[in-house]
């Protein structure tokens, strides 16, 4: 096997991480660069494959498949389809801008920070690429060293309390899913074809789990991914750890870490476990709800900056997850975009945040009063990415919360009216939070605030522009997902039977009750051909 | 006795000459000084011998069985051999600037290291439980001389005798139950053991056998003695003994429990299980509140024997294979954590706690660095050797249906990531104390960068060893 583009992107941030490595340290400048240089090149091979990604097949592209332990049944398989595609490039897109974001913030040991930060890009590009379930365990875990190590040692005062509960609690829900991984594996060994890792390969064949076996392992994987999001009530490890790292790791914590959870689910959860995932989606679904109204209500009451900002991001995350679990087309559609969207605009809002604090130092909202009058260009720029944030039209925002709420009022109508008010909630927090800082009398201890450099300028320019751009033209990413997520969704409306064309998606079957027909629905039609041409898969 | 017999021993014989050779060049350099010469001559010589053996080790013999069936040297003792070589070649490298340092007798120190290896290979080849116990002794003696070898130490004299008494009383058990086993079966041979109908003799015999191994394993609650003698043990000793005792005790139950006795697994696996999981437990939770890192890495190192057990309370091809693979990661990653604590050094002692490790990342950042690869190893986390080697053995609990001590087994992972990354962060945050200063070493340079490799190697490419372990556990079946 050749290394395709997929491997590139793997390599590059580790060859960067080792060149590094090797660097003198004490040329700061040239650390960044070469850290930079990693990051933006592994950018450009990301938006590569996102352009050349073909929308409208349901299976998996770029493939890579290489033997990695034979005698185990563990393969190196990378591919992304419709569900990771776009994720990959958001990751690309986000490291590049949290190094540039970090010059003000991490002024000692720059060294291991540009490696470890280049580790930790691996381990989520990895974790969106591995097609085997020990490679993406692997993924899913390594990423967790790195990120312990960013908050551990670069946070605040309260860093190693903070890691080290993140760890656990991440840990602790991720090991459970490594017994399950082994659970499905040994499973198939009793099946025909024997047993292996390999994802794609285990769809392709009934897995040999039903009733509470199936109910279990789905747990498992659920619980870990849960975590990672967080959902309501496993999020105690989030403000803790938001707050107490540097804002540029929050960033990543934030916009990146939690949407691995969420792609969990619908990587793994779902198609590994149709029934179950019917059976608790309702009860995953008032999670989700809880989880949207508790963060809403929650982040109203905070005045530190990150906290506030930190339960705010949990309580839009609730959103994707009600999109997840409304099985519903254009819900899972919604829940996709909104993945790229909360990653943009929660993690400009944590940049913002980042450099207001440099510059003043403040971490609570009523120490500020009047900023907007003082540093009008990145209170403007605050307010845009606020306003995404809180769904206005026009931005990236809307789209995807329209999409979930639309979705799951076909499927779960009691669950998005309530989910709703949470929209409201959001408004309140964020206008709230808005007000005390940028509006209001102007405090006199913080004339000199000096206002976005050309450097920063540069470093959100790119983030307002893909607000933006997916708010008013969301169309290149819906038709890159409409075909896998249909896939998705019928083969978890099926019942237990599987065709083995089904394994890499595609299946020409016809929808059922659980997910309307795609052509009717507001997603299929945002999205154009992609969601017919998807029955051309393979 | 013939040369074949001899061929089949080869990595055992070479080693045994090394020893030899070994204390033969240092009574000559010694003279009549009594004094052993700075200068690392015996360390060559004993490094050569163990390359030798891993060279020899690396062909199979003509005819495997020798000396009258009572010894073999199948695909399983070449992979024990292999985790033995590698931990004592690693032990060898590590040793030199510390016994200079310290003023330790370097000949007595390689003879001894040489010959317990040569105990623990001689255990993985056994066929007859007389074989076994000669290789326990021959492991175990020399690791006590070990322990009490810095003689100007009451600490390191008082672990010694600690070792000496507790072990005598391990090894009593061990010879018990073999008298017993031989009443209830007629026979010492273990490949005719599997046909021995199953009798309370036979049972009260492998009980006692097991509590010997158990010992030796630092199995809960035969793991009393493994923190002093660790703390009070000079560091390159602990750090062997912290392996190579392993290694045979794991070598010993393999040939004992599932090559030996697979028709009574029902009854010895629920014991087994039973113990793994105390072990686990005990090791783990004692762990956490350790401020002193000997005594830390004694229990996690009794962590680890519950984390092997596993492999043998679960029998079948996958718990052989999990062990096999555990005991080279566990000697390579064991080496490189006690390695960076071998560099250190405070006010000409061994800084062994946690708080000397401040401020490592500053002065000594690749020191730094294998350390934190070991801990994150020792964790459990990939991408790293303590992964594949952990995911093996749950592997091997989930296919025999014991998910109790899979469970057990995870969870107590969870809490061992506590203590091993506080000592990981503490290498790599806060400023250095002034009394502690690391030492510059070629010789451990080369040890920690083959851990460090090899902990990587074995984490992202595990195919190889899996491979040749995967062979000598086919070889069985």
């Amino acid at each position: 096997m050749t290394p395709g583009p997929l491997t590139l992107l793997l390599a590059i941030p580790l060859a960067g991480a080792a060149a590094a490595a090797a660097a003198d340290a004490r040329g700061e400048r040239r650390l960044r660069a070469v850290g930079f240089a990693a990051m933006l090149l592994t950018f450009l091979v990301a938006a590569w494959v996102w352009l050349r990604f073909a929308p409208g097949v349901a299976g998996l592209q770029f493939e890579e498949r290489a033997a990695w332990v034979p005698a185990v049944g563990m393969t190196y398989h990378l591919g992304v389809d419709g569900l990771s595609v776009s994720l990959i490039a958001l990751v690309a897109f986000l490291f590049p801008i949290a190094l540039g974001a970090s010059a003000g913030q991490i002024r000692e040991r720059v060294k291991p920070f540009v490696v470890t930060l280049l580790l930790l890009e691996t381990g989520l590009l990895g974790t969106f690429l591995a097609q085997d379930l020990v490679l993406f365990y692997v993924f899913w875990e390594a990423m967790l060293v790195p990120m312990y190590f960013l908050i551990a040692l670069w946070g605040g005062p309260a860093r190693m309390r903070a890691a080290i509960k993140f760890f656990l609690y991440t840990m602790a829900g991720s090991v459970l899913m490594l017994l399950a991984i082994i659970a499905v594996y040994l499973n198939a060994a009793h099946q025909p074809g024997g047993s292996t890792f390999d994802l794609p390969a285990l769809l392709a064949r009934p897995l040999g789990v039903t009733g509470s076996a199936e109910t279990l392992l789905f747990l498992a994987f659920a619980v870990a991914f849960a975590i990672k999001m967080p959902v309501w009530p496993l999020h105690t490890w989030l403000p803790d750890a938001y707050a107490a790292s540097p804002p540029v790791v929050t960033v990543l914590l934030a916009g990146l870490m939690a949407k691995a959870g969420a792609y969990g689910l619908l990587r793994f959860c779902l198609p590994l476990f149709p029934d179950a995932s019917r059976t608790l989606g309702p009860l995953l679904s008032g999670l989700a709800v809880i989880g949207i109204l508790y963060g809403g209500a929650i982040a109203w009451t905070q005045r530190d900056m990150r906290r506030l900002l930190a339960y705010g991001s949990m309580s839009h995350m609730g959103f994707i997850l009600l999109g997840i679990f409304a099985l519903d087309a254009t819900a899972v559609q919604g829940s996709l975009i909104q993945m790229i969207n909360h990653g943009v605009s929660t993690g400009a809002l944590f940049v913002l945040a980042g450099l207001l604090l440099d510059r003043t130092g403040r971490a609570r909202t009523d120490e500020y009063g009047g900023v907007a009058s003082l540093i009008p260009a990145f209170s403007a720029v605050t307010l845009i990415v606020v306003m995404s944030s809180l769904a206005l039209p026009a931005t990236n925002g809307f789209i995807g919360e329209f999409l979930i709420l639309l979705g799951t009022f076909e499927t779960r109508p009691a669950a998005a009216v309530v989910a709703t008010v949470g929209v409201v909630v959001a408004v309140a927090y964020l206008l709230a939070f808005v007000g005390r800082v940028f509006h209001g009398p102007v405090r006199e201890d913080l004339r000199g605030l000096a206002d976005l450099t050309p450097r920063e300028r540069a470093l959100v320019a790119p983030l307002v522009l893909v607000i933006f751009w997916t708010g008013l033209y969301p169309q290149p990413l819906l038709e890159r997902s409409a075909a896998t997520v249909n896939a998705l969704l019928n083969r978890v409306a099926g019942t237990t039977a599987v065709q083995p064309a089904a394994a890499h998606g595609g299946s020409p079957r016809a929808v059922t009750p659980d997910s309307p027909p795609a052509g009717g629905s507001p997603a299929a039609f945002a999205a154009g051909p992609g969601g017919r041409t998807g029955r051309q898969g393979r | 006795m013939s040369w074949r017999d001899l061929g089949a021993a080869s990595p055992e014989l070479v080693l045994t000459v090394a020893a030899l050779a070994v204390l033969l060049y240092d009574a000559w350099t010694t003279g009549p000084s009594l004094e052993s010469p700075r200068g690392g001559g015996a360390g060559w010589l004993a490094l050569a011998g163990v390359a030798l053996a891993v060279l020899l080790n690396a062909f199979p013999p003509a005819a495997p069985v020798a000396f009258a069936g009572m010894y073999v040297r199948d695909r399983l003792t070449q992979a024990v051999t292999l985790a033995a070589l590698l931990g004592t070649g690693i032990t060898v490298l590590l040793s030199p600037a510390y016994l200079n340092r310290f003023r330790l007798p370097a000949g007595e120190y390689y003879a001894l290291v040489l010959f317990s290896a040569v105990g623990a290979i001689l255990m993985g080849a056994a066929r007859n439980l007389a074989v076994l116990f000669l290789g326990l002794e021959i492991l175990s003696f020399p690791l006590y001389t070990l322990a009490a070898l810095a003689t100007r130490s009451r600490r390191s004299q008082e672990a010694g005798l600690k070792y000496l008494l507790l072990g005598a009383f391990g090894t009593a058990f061990f010879v018990y139950g073999v008298a017993l086993v031989y009443g209830a079966a007629g026979t010492l041979d273990l490949s005719r053991l599997a046909g021995v109908p199953i009798t309370p003799l036979l049972g009260v015999g492998v009980a006692l056998l097991t509590i010997g191994l158990g010992f030796e394993a630092a199995l809960a609650p035969f793991h009393a003695w493994a923190p002093d003698v660790y703390e009070g043990a000079p560091l390159p000793a602990t750090a062997f003994m912290s392996v190579i005792a392993k290694v045979g005790a794991f070598a010993g139950f393999l040939r004992v429990f599932p090559l030996a006795l697979p028709a009574a697994s029902a009854q010895w696996s629920a014991a087994l299980v039973a113990v793994a999981i105390v072990t686990m437990i005990w090791g783990n939770l004692a762990a956490l509140f350790q401020t002193n890192l000997k005594r830390l890495l004694a229990y996690s190192s009794i962590a680890h024997a519950g984390y092997m057990l596993i492999g043998i309370a679960a029998p079948g091809p996958a718990g052989t294979l999990g062990v096999l693979y555990y005991l080279v990661v566990y000697a390579v990653m064991n080496l490189g954590a006690f390695g960076v604590l071998i560099l250190l050094e405070r006010r000409g002692e061994e800084a062994d706690e946690i708080a000397d490790l401040a401020g490592l990342w500053g002065r000594a950042p690749w020191a730094a660095g294998v350390l934190a690869l070991c801990m994150v190893s020792l964790a459990g986390l990939p991408p790293t050797g303590g992964f594949i080697a952990k995911l093996y053995l749950f592997r091997a609990a989930l296919e025999a249906r014991h998910t109790a001590l899979a469970l057990v087994a995870v969870l107590t992972s969870v809490v061992s990531v506590y203590y091993y990354l506080r000592v990981a962060a503490a290498a790599l945050s806060g400023t250095a104390p002034d009394a502690v200063a690391p030492r510059r070493s070629a010789t451990v340079g080369i040890a920690l960068a083959l851990a460090g490799a090899g902990v990587l190697w074995f984490g992202i490419l595990p195919s190889t060893l899996t491979a040749f372990v995967q062979q000598a556990v086919q070889a069985l079946r």
